[in-house]
């Protein structure tokens, strides 16, 4: 009985979470950039659509998936159909590690606000199963623009994956954990006046961690493989139809699991500003912990939007420059600063 | 439970390890072993080793397998040609001999199952930077090794020197 | 669960691989079978380390795994340079050093 109301209420928060995420979170975002972007650059932004434009997302994913999947004239249809799939499934498994609120009681049952911790190794090799993404979609095109769009895609992220890394091994030195529920935990302190946020004793790491993200999930000024103007749309050129839209959902999913990384390990996660220690709690404060969790990746998020649309792109070989020759020794320069530091403070 | 995972994924296993094998298309060999790699980490959590699951997905899938198929895709591979018979025979002929073998002497040394052990003993961190220091570092300049190798293999002749001379930037 | 299971699978998996890296002509397809013995192997390190719970047999998987993946990095890209040579990826052309 009790094996299986477990069950229950770790399949309940497998399935929810995926759920919310894709039907709330990435139309969100698609939409919030639009109207970000637009107040930017002096226009308003899509507002037609329902109450401030909510419902522009939804027709624009209407409008996609009633449009039917063309002839296929590719090189390799498993690629052309694998690779959306691959590049969605890997950013709602970056999720399953990510706490949204402390453990709290509801109706009786514990409840952790997490899916699980495994820890950020598996954040890692999650995030690392979706880089088959755009090589996939490159080959499967069959379309010379798209392949280059496709190789330059996969060795983007692998690379500024390895900066993701070395940024998180900081962190996990400082707190002697890799799971990001204790690194959550180890958060909630104050350093005087301030709360006792990751950032402030990372700062380096911190720096690394956020180019390393906004990079990995393609956000601009990191999105040189889907270019219009120079690739013709790189690897998403020969795609359309609900394709197509997996493969937006995916970069948008992407986003959001590295706004809510860079929250959790460096942002004090769900943990509100000054509140110190964990108390049992019951379900309002959870829910209030989860709507902090939310504000935060939501200001990340904003931040990445305003990066967007004030920065030119990055072509390939200068972000390949940045990641290899500027990035990645301070990662590694960060790592053993870290380990220095802690290991004489013991 | 750990039963119907284990069947579930032995299955994919040794479903993508026969295609791997016999799919003539190298494109869907490398996505195949990708999925091999996958299953056998998966696997290994079952076998109460998530650090090595980890290190196997973030290696052989996101590493490895990857290499292979952008290597499929950079060098432009054709299918592979439909085998003779003389091949193809040899080779069953040897996979039959060695698994006989193989199942040979798992039936004979090893004669009841044992209950597996409850726990793992030392923990692995404590393994890698204690008894097993000196292999990993030897690993390491191994791992070193070959990626000075790789980068000089596939070097073109003319590119030796102009490669960081006259770049502006960063 | 019984460990058998675990080291039948892994034999299969290495014979698959052992038949695999005869048969293919392939370089790229003969290191990817090779890829699937290291599979196997590592299935049965990690199947003998849960049956006598010390842990040193997943320490020297990890350690065959890295070794493994140099391996068979340095193959891939002697199959890129192979292919430089002679224009085609094909082991059964490599046959100037015979009479």
């Amino acid at each position: 009985m009790e094996y299986g109301e477990e069950l229950f209420i770790g399949v309940g928060k497998a399935v929810v979470l995926p759920v919310a995420i894709m039907g709330i979170g990435v139309p969100l975002l698609a939409l919030a950039e639009r109207r970000i972007g637009a107040r930017m650059q002096g226009r308003l932004g899509p507002r037609a659509a329902g109450p401030f434009g909510l419902f522009q997302p939804l027709a624009d994913g209407l409008k996609l998936l009633s449009k039917g999947a063309p002839v296929f004239s590719g090189t390799d249809r498993l690629a052309y159909v694998l690779a959306p799939l691959v590049g969605v499934l890997s950013a709602l498994a970056v999720f399953a590690a990510i706490p949204f609120a402390g453990t709290f009681t509801w109706m009786g049952h514990s409840i952790r606000g997490q899916i699980a911790d495994p820890g950020v190794i598996y954040v890692l090799a999650a995030a690392g199963l979706g880089v088959y993404a755009p090589l996939l979609a490159g080959w499967g095109s069959g379309d010379r623009l798209a392949l280059i769009g496709g190789l330059s895609g996969t060795v983007r992220q692998i690379s500024f994956l390895l900066c993701m890394g070395l940024a998180l091994l900081g962190v996990c030195l400082l707190h002697g954990s890799t799971q990001l529920g204790e690194i959550v935990l180890g958060q909630a302190s104050t350093f005087g006046p301030l709360p006792g946020w990751n950032i402030w004793v990372q700062p380096l790491g911190f720096v690394l961690f956020l180019v390393g993200t906004m990079a990995w999930s393609g956000a601009s000024p990191f999105d040189f493989d889907r270019a219009d103007g120079e690739l013709m749309g790189g690897y998403r050129r020969r795609y359309s139809g609900i394709f197509l839209a997996f493969l937006g959902a995916s970069r948008y999913a992407r986003q959001i699991a590295g706004a809510a990384l860079v929250v959790t390990v460096y942002g004090g996660g769900e943990t509100l500003p000054w509140r110190t220690g964990e108390a049992a709690m019951d379900g309002w404060t959870a829910l209030v912990e989860g709507m902090a969790f939310a504000v935060k990746t939501g200001l990340v998020l904003c931040f990445f939007i305003w990066v967007r649309w004030s920065l030119p792109r990055l072509r390939y070989d200068q972000a390949m420059r940045l990641v290899w020759r500027v990035l990645i020794p301070l990662g590694l320069l960060n790592t053993v600063g870290t380990g220095l530091v802690a290991h004489l403070m013991n | 439970m750990e039963i119907a995972i284990f069947v579930l994924l032995a299955c994919v296993c040794a479903l993508t390890g026969i295609l791997t094998v016999v799919c003539r298309k190298p494109m869907h060999s490398s996505l195949y072993l990708a999925a091999n790699s996958l299953s056998v980490g998966l696997l290994c959590i079952l076998l109460s080793a998530p650090f090595l699951a980890l290190a196997q997905i973030f290696v052989c899938v996101a590493g490895i397998a990857l290499l292979s198929a952008v290597v499929v895709v950079v060098l432009n591979l054709e299918d592979e040609p439909r085998k003779g018979t003389f091949r193809t025979l040899s080779g069953g002929a040897t996979g039959c001999i060695v698994l006989g073998a193989l199942g040979y002497f798992l039936w004979h040394w090893w004669g009841a199952s044992r209950e597996p052990a409850p726990d793992v003993g030392t923990p692995f961190g404590e393994l890698v930077f204690g008894e097993f220091l000196l292999p990993v570092e030897l690993t390491a300049f191994l791992l070193l090794v070959a990626l000075l190798g790789s980068v000089l293999l596939t070097r073109r002749e003319g590119e030796k020197r102009t490669a960081s001379a006259g770049r502006s930037g960063l | 669960m019984p460990l058998w299971p675990y080291l039948a699978l892994s034999g299969l998996l290495f014979t698959l691989g052992l038949v695999g890296l005869l048969i293919r002509r392939n370089a790229v397809g003969a290191v990817m079978a090779f890829g699937l013995m290291i599979n196997a192997s590592l299935l049965n390190l990690a199947a003998f380390t849960r049956q006598h719970g010390d842990g040193r047999g997943e320490a020297v998987a990890f350690l065959v795994l890295l070794v493994a993946a140099a391996e068979m990095v340095v193959g891939l890209i002697l199959a890129i340079a192979l292919f430089r040579n002679q224009k085609t990826a094909d082991l059964d052309e490599l046959d100037r050093l015979k009479w």
